[in-house]
């Protein structure tokens, strides 16, 4: 997405949709070939990924109507939190 | 599978789900995390499950930025067809090195997309258009 913005002079908007059909895409070739490693589990792809769907119809019906700044502190808080984990 | 994992895994798909639609970041960031921490995945087969789970956010997440003009399908459509050559090197590495490896270089991505949410949070972060009253700063 940063690179549709700055290459191609996306709107910040316009690349959000744009950059998730791509990413549809590659992730599709992505759980392809891994899935060819025999790494990936569907049913835990399901569980978590169902509930992501969802989330994300309430995220973009939410995008124009909450405090982006706030939102976006928040997340950040939580992937610091998150790789701290990881590493630890 | 106990039912605390359970439930945190749908808690992690559901705040993975509303990053992507809200900040556009989230996705396997999170559910890779998620995947890990709840469903016992190892780290590879974690991030390679995510982009599974992934597939179905992406095409719903796109399918309404549509209704709000934010989407060019070809000019997508042709950046997912290019992608399989970076796809494959991708996946021989991430099988090739080892978790630790993994675990760290995930974390990093983490933090580089912690700074990017960050910048957005404080106020010169701001668009150009919103950032008028803050000049003083």
């Amino acid at each position: 997405m940063p690179l549709l913005v700055l290459w191609f002079g996306y709107g910040e908007r316009e690349a959000t949709g744009t950059s998730l059909a791509a990413i549809a895409v590659i992730a599709l070739f992505g759980a392809g070939a891994h899935g060819l490693y025999g790494n990936v589990d569907p049913v835990a792809a399901l569980l978590v990924g169902v509930p992501a769907v969802g989330g994300v119809v309430l995220g973009t019906a939410l995008q124009q109507r909450v405090p982006e700044r706030a939102v976006a502190g928040g997340f950040a808080c939580l992937l610091v939190a998150s790789a701290a984990v990881l590493v630890l | 599978m106990e039912l605390a994992d359970l439930v945190g895994a749908i808690v992690i798909g559901i705040v993975a789900g509303l990053a992507g639609g809200l900040v556009g970041v989230g996705g396997g960031v999170l559910l890779v995390p998620g995947l890990v921490i709840f469903l016992d995945e190892s780290q590879l087969g974690a991030e390679a499950t995510s982009l599974l789970a992934i597939v179905g956010v992406a095409v719903v997440g796109a399918w309404r930025q549509n209704r709000y003009g934010n989407l060019r399908l070809r000019d997508a459509l042709v950046i997912g067809l290019l992608s399989p050559l970076g796809v494959v090197a991708g996946t021989v590495a991430a099988n090739a090195i080892g978790e630790r490896v993994l675990e760290l270089a995930f974390a990093a991505v983490q933090l580089y997309f912690a700074w990017r949410l960050a910048k957005r949070a404080r106020p010169t972060g701001a668009p150009p258009s919103r950032r008028k009253g803050s000049l003083a700063q």
